[in-house]
């Protein structure tokens, strides 16, 4: 009867204790929902900005040479052909540096206001969505199969090695290790057109530590690695997106691209005719021209419809496609990736 | 900084397009939509797979022959590719495993292509040209075939192949083939004179397994055949089961000399394989009660031998108890003039000076506590006693007469 007594007054205060907390960071401002704000209103009325609209995505992921040196590369000869074999979780899991040094760079950025995708969590989320795809019941074919990968637009390709200087021969100090020579790459890369957006590179940086090393260079590094990549994004606001044209002939189709067309030129004639007028002043450079494939890199495309709403590779294959269908006969399909890869395959004649 | 760097450089525009998209418009009326949508439905419905128009029931087994598991190919890979074929099979006609295999469906899977991806992670891919075909095992003809290619993807080769045989549908081309193939054998077997010949001829050669399998082989369609097959089929059987009686009498031989005074299943199961009919069953009879009659003489001299030995034995025994009783006495003996060997003990202790041992610390005491003796006598003499008493009585009373 006595400690119930006690009960009800402690409750109470409990209570009033919690609820003040709450209070308190109203009054103050402190929590997170609290402290976050907004305007969508001026946002929506304010320009088109392209780049937010297609926000590029930018992911460290190691370097070959980094895979080799964990022993996780590793070259398999199967009927007459070397296929390369890269194990990126068994990296991940086998050089404990990799978390701190990928980590540096991502904190370099976000201390920028750019967020970075994570390697490991997209790795990790794939296998979960595999899992649950296969719950589902997906129907998935190959070339889904294919591109369910980490496909980040800007890949920041990390490279780094460690050495030791060899102890001299006239020294007598037989204790001493030699010192440690530091050397990392950081290239960052155009996934679609394999431009090389910013590189950044130091050699034999002396140091123990090589995450500490590595962090330390980064920092006094980065703002020029940056600027570089903001150059890149300038030159895509002002010249156009950058992006491969493939056309390309499906197995069994009859169509030679070389085949004279309905128009009278050949269907080659008529597609370089309309990358000439549909690319931004122009822009484009032929790679390939066979029968079977014409090939073109350096397209630049507009990155805007009149309406505000974002033009893309898709929509840029789309209207060729439509085109193709409509003035030549031809049977296509939109094969398009990602932000820069047009690809178009020819069935035949409709 | 860089977003902010980026943002500013996308409001520099110089035209400051608004965001104001548009919903799109259609020119169709309801009507027409409803109708477009219908057409579209009966579109998709004629992609499927047209079960009625496929049935046809010949009831030709079709034994299914799926890829060893070789190379990429897997275990579980030709596990799945056999359930595949299975699958496709049954839906008309009859499947099977393994048993006489007059006609199968097989598979030959070429690997076209390979590739490895260079993303991450890693992705295989393999590529296979994949032929179906309905063939005469026995003759080596083949009805009817299909082919198409499949590719499959995985984290490893062999993953990517799997994928790929998961891809394998079962078509109208496929199902296509299987109605041709069974049209084909049938029309085979309609050729009557020309079945006879092929059947006469092996057996002419003595080769009724497969004069037998061709005859089992014979569906009820064939109705020309069918009868032929009926009447010859337990002729072919018997001079099969004669010839078959001839090597199994060989074996049961082979396996009566390998199992020498042994008793083994293996005779008995060679007995069994000869038909009572057959010319060879009274010798195949008479060599096997021989055998078991061999092992029952060996069993019984056996569990003489064994007899006489326990005998032995026992009486070997006996003679060790009496030897056993005769050393205990002795012993018993021994442990009543033990005084004397203490006081031995005793002499040969005060000889090693300062060294003494643990004994020879315990005579010391003896020495000079008197009364001890009396005690350590005591404890001699009933131990003696103990051993002497569980020894024989005859000898306690002996040792009790001795000490009295």
């Amino acid at each position: 009867m006595k400690a119930n007594k006690f009960i009800l007054p402690i409750s109470a205060l409990a209570v009033l204790l919690l609820a003040s907390c709450g209070g308190n960071n109203q009054q103050q401002g402190n929590g997170l929902t609290e402290a976050a704000s907004g305007d969508m209103e001026a946002y929506e009325n304010s320009d088109v900005n392209t780049l937010e609209q297609a926000r590029p995505t930018i992911m460290v992921i190691p370097g070959d040479q980094t895979l080799q040196n964990f022993k996780c590369l590793k070259t398999q000869r199967i009927d007459g052909r070397d296929f390369i074999l890269r194990d990126y979780q068994k990296y991940l899991l086998k050089d404990d540096r990799a978390e701190r040094i990928i980590s540096a760079i991502q904190n370099e950025f976000n201390a920028q206001g750019y967020p970075l995708n994570d390697f490991e969590q997209t790795l990790k989320q794939l296998d979960t969505q595999e899992a649950l795809d296969m719950a589902d019941g997906f129907e998935k074919d190959a070339k889904t199969m294919l591109l369910t990968v980490a496909q980040p637009d800007i890949i920041l390709e990390l490279t780094y090695d460690t050495s030791r200087d060899k102890m001299s021969m006239t020294s007598h100090n037989y204790s001493h290790k030699g010192d440690k020579n530091i050397s990392y790459t950081l290239n960052a890369l155009d996934a679609y057109t394999n431009k090389v957006v910013a590189t950044m590179t130091a050699s034999n940086i002396k140091g123990e530590s090589t995450t500490q090393t590595i962090q330390a260079d980064l920092k006094q590094n980065m703002p020029k690695f940056q600027q570089d990549i903001i150059k890149y994004f300038s030159d895509i606001l002002t010249r156009g997106r950058d992006i491969t044209v493939r056309v390309a002939v499906e197995k069994g189709c009859k169509v030679k691209l070389t085949d004279e067309s309905i128009e009278g030129d050949t269907y080659a004639d008529w597609i370089m005719d309309y990358i000439k007028t549909h690319t931004v002043k122009g822009a484009y450079k032929m790679q390939q021209n066979t029968a079977k494939e014409l090939y073109f890199v350096n397209c630049r495309i507009k990155l805007l419809n009149e309406d505000g709403t974002q033009y893309g590779v898709y929509d840029w294959t789309r209207d060729l496609q439509k085109n193709l269908r409509k003035n030549l006969g031809l049977k296509c399909t939109n094969k398009a990736q990602g932000l820069g890869e047009v690809l178009i395959s020819i069935q035949g004649i409709q | 900084m860089l977003t902010v760097a980026i943002t500013s450089c996308g409001g520099q525009q110089k035209q400051g397009t608004k965001f104001a998209p548009k919903d799109r418009e259609s020119s169709l009326s309801d009507s027409e939509r409803q109708a477009a949508i219908a057409q579209k439905k009966a579109e998709l419905d004629s992609l499927n797979l047209d079960i009625q128009t496929l049935v046809f029931e010949n009831n030709i087994k079709l034994t299914v022959l799926p890829p060893a598991a070789t190379g990429d190919i897997t275990e579980e890979t030709s596990a799945l590719m056999a359930g595949k074929m299975m699958q496709i099979t049954a839906q008309n006609g009859v499947g099977g495993y393994g048993n006489s295999p007059a006609f199968a469906l097989a598979v030959v899977m070429a690997p076209t292509g390979r590739a490895a991806t260079g993303t991450a992670p890693q992705r295989m891919m393999t590529k296979y040209s994949i032929t179906f075909f309905v063939s005469n095992m026995l003759t080596g003809d083949v009805y009817a075939s299909h082919s198409e290619d499949v590719e499959g993807v995985g984290v490893t080769f062999q993953e990517a192949t799997r994928n790929a045989v998961n891809e394998i549908k079962n078509t109208h081309a496929l199902q296509q083939m299987l109605k041709t193939a069974s049209k084909r054998i049938i029309s085979w077997y309609n050729n009557v004179q020309g079945f006879k010949a092929i059947v006469e001829e092996n057996v002419s050669k003595h080769e009724y397994e497969t004069a037998y399998a061709l005859l089992a082989s014979v569906p009820k369609e064939a109705t020309g055949c069918f009868e032929y097959a009926h009447k010859r089929l337990d002729q072919v059987l018997e001079d099969m089961n004669n010839q078959k009686a001839a090597e199994t009498l060989a074996e049961l031989r082979n396996a009566i000399a390998a199992a020498g005074d042994q008793y083994d299943p293996m005779p008995s199961g060679y007995l069994k394989m000869i038909p009572a009919k057959s010319k060879q069953y009274a010798e195949a009879s008479k060599l096997y009660d021989d055998y078991v009659k061999h092992i029952q003489d060996v069993r019984m001299e056996n569990i003489k031998h064994e007899q006489k030995m326990e005998l032995e034995r026992l009486a070997l025994e006996q003679v060790k108890l009496q030897h056993q009783q005769k050393a205990s006495m002795e012993v018993a003996e021994k442990a009543v003039s033990m005084p004397s060997a203490s006081s031995d003990s005793e002499t040969k202790q005060s000889d090693s000076g300062t060294k003494q041992s643990f004994g020879g610390k315990i005579v010391e005491s003896f020495k000079k506590h008197p009364l001890l003796w009396g005690l350590g006598i005591g404890a001699v003499v009933t131990g003696v006693g103990g051993v002497a008493m569980y020894a024989s009585l005859p000898t306690l009373t002996k040792i009790g007469l001795a000490l009295l």
